[in-house]
């Protein structure tokens, strides 16, 4: 709340002041009134399940049975034993969620800035649709996105193997080969997310100064130049914004996967996300769940503190 | 051509080819929708059917189908997304007004638990979320839907950094001229805010509409069904798909939010910008 000084200080002081006299007047309690409802929903659906998943992760504790054996910290131990079941499970997908954000993150980045060029680019009277026709996939559901890409990469009825055959390229069985699944899910990412980047790249782009560009017009800059030294020094801080947003994103991967390949083939692009639910409710373990939901947590936290600490940089 | 037209002809041009990829996977839906399963599984680039068939959306409309209740599952969809969306408009637009003017009890206590809260990803509350909403004998209702988007601190964090912006000089006035409290809310603080209350409204709308990972574990009953959980339900619960009906089923699920994107597509951009920039 860095930005609070903007205002002046002294001046607010007053003015809340007044407005706080006013409902003292009237007591405390109208005022607690207005963030009554708020504190209620946010202290029954989000601390109270906060804490209450850190103590089902102390417990051996059975989805279907009543009772529950305290366990202290072993199910954060066997997480972290190599050789253990869980300990496998997690740490397999925890590499494939991994190795999705290492891919997925530079790609979406990139193409989203490279959308953005394009769309500032393109003829003034067709900015407005190419936007529209890049962004509008964000406002379909994962299961539509899903729904439509699965039936576009079916290897026998699809459409992209159809195109291949046209062009003389045999059919891909996109979800025999790890790298193929991965394939699908990439795009199908891609197609559903890349839009909602652009938009913020869009407006960064915009709000480079014009005055930065015609001094290199007049020193005759080429457009690289450009590009390098004045355009993307400007658009750094959303950059980052837009890289930690992917990451976290990233690391909470489960819809595609669960719609397009099942995980499969064999476990090549099963996720922390499915392996935390399969253990929950496959298996019924939901203390283990829980240690494996609050390491991922751990994990997710780590790059949402990061983009925090770069908003409270950005506003001084 | 000088220079900058023959650039923007250019960019035009690789613009319309990147189009495709966007375009092309969304007509192949309506497209499809209109296919029988045949056609809709024959292969090769057919892009467009050889009849138009109604008979997808005539099993998905049937009565007498018992898998599908579409209108039942847009029904509950579109209700649990306003009646959400409307409670958290009232209840944050009051929260952060509460933070940010009136003199709220442990005001830094909750301001510090909000910005922690923001910093707790949703992996973490998932699981004891679901646990309560079971023993509280609350999975398959609207309530579960509904009630933990209330606990969402975004929209108090947004109001609230917007209202310690916004001058205080028109309030101070009304409160001199004896408004209550309650009043200067309605009249002064709610109008004012507006762009920020319709980015909140945009953004929770969405998220609800589309939420996917709740509503697949804490909904199984047929009849309470998000059509989002119904199109998924539809991929991954019969063995063999029939891509006819499940088209015909995407799209009808995404009407709402076709409506709602081609109504106030430059105020979703806008909301967006406003996200990301705070």
């Amino acid at each position: 709340m860095a930005n609070v000084s903007l205002f002046n200080p002294a001046k607010r002081i007053t003015n809340t002041t007044k407005i706080a006299k006013k409902t003292r007047s009237k007591g405390q309690l109208a005022s607690f009134l207005f963030i009554l409802p708020f504190l209620l929903g946010f202290t029954l659906f989000c601390i109270i399940p906060i804490v209450y998943g850190i103590i089902i992760s102390l417990f051996q504790w059975n989805l279907l049975d009543k009772g529950h054996i305290f366990l202290g910290l072993e199910n954060y131990k066997q997480l972290f034993i190599s050789g253990s079941y869980v300990n496998g499970v997690f740490f397999s997908t925890l590499k494939n969620t991994a190795l999705y954000a290492v891919i997925s993150v530079p790609l979406f980045t990139i193409c989203s800035l490279v959308l953005a060029i394009l769309v500032n680019n393109v003829s003034k009277r067709f900015t407005g649709i190419f936007r529209a026709i890049f962004f509008f996939p964000y406002v379909l559901s994962l299961s539509v996105v899903g729904a439509a890409w699965a039936l576009i990469f079916n290897p026998g009825a699809g459409f992209l193997n159809a195109l291949l055959n046209a062009i003389g390229i045999d059919s891909i069985q996109w979800n025999a080969t790890p790298a193929g699944a991965w394939t699908m899910i990439i795009v199908t990412s891609l197609w559903w997310g890349v839009g909602f980047n652009m938009i913020l790249f869009i407006n960064a782009l915009n709000n480079v100064s014009e005055e930065l560009y015609e001094a290199a017009n007049v020193d005759g800059a080429s457009a690289w130049f450009k590009f390098k030294d004045i355009t993307l020094p400007s658009i750094q801080p959303i950059m980052l914004y837009v890289v930690i947003m992917s990451t976290i994103g990233a690391f909470n991967l489960y819809g595609q996967p669960l719609l397009l390949t099942a995980g499969g083939p064999g476990t090549s692009t099963k996720v922390t996300m499915m392996s935390i639910l399969d253990e929950a409710f496959i298996r019924h373990q939901l203390g283990s769940a829980s240690a494996m939901a609050i390491v991922l947590g751990g994990i997710i936290g780590i790059f949402i503190l990061l983009q925090y600490l770069f908003i409270k940089r950005k506003e001084g | 051509m000088s220079y900058y037209k023959r650039k923007r002809f250019y960019a035009t041009i690789f613009a319309t080819i990147i189009a495709l990829f966007f375009v092309v996977p969304a007509i192949w839906i309506i497209l499809t929708a209109f296919k029988t399963d045949a056609e809709a599984l024959r292969g090769g680039v057919n892009f467009w059917p050889d009849h138009f068939t109604f008979k997808n959306f005539m099993y998905l409309f049937s009565s007498e189908n018992y898998e599908v209740a579409v209108f039942r599952w847009l029904g509950n969809s579109l209700f649990v997304s306003v009646v959400g969306t409307v409670l958290v408009i009232i209840i944050d637009t009051m929260a952060a007004f509460a933070l940010a003017r009136l003199n709220v009890p442990f005001k830094k206590i909750i301001l510090g638990l909000i910005l922690i809260s923001m910093l707790i990803p949703n992996v973490i509350t998932l699981l004891p979320q679901f646990l309560n909403f079971a023993n509280a004998g609350l999975l398959n209702t609207y309530g579960v839907m509904i009630l933990p988007v209330t606990s969402s601190t975004f929209g108090v964090f947004l109001l609230y950094q917007f209202l310690k912006k916004f001058p205080v000089e028109i309030e101070e006035s009304a409160v001199l001229d004896g408004a209550s409290t309650w009043k200067i809310f309605l009249h002064i603080v709610v109008p004012n805010s507006k762009p920020m209350i319709v980015t909140l409204g945009i953004i929770t709308f969405i998220g609800l509409y589309n939420d996917f990972l709740w509503p697949l574990i804490t909904i199984n009953q047929n009849s309470m069904k998000t059509i989002t959980v119904g199109v998924a339900n539809m991929m991954t619960g019969s063995l063999s798909i029939s891509y006819g009906r499940l088209m015909a089923l995407s799209l009808l699920s995404s009407i709402p939010m076709i409506i709602v994107f081609i109504i106030s597509q430059k105020q979703i951009v806008k909301s967006i910008t406003h996200t990301g920039i705070k």
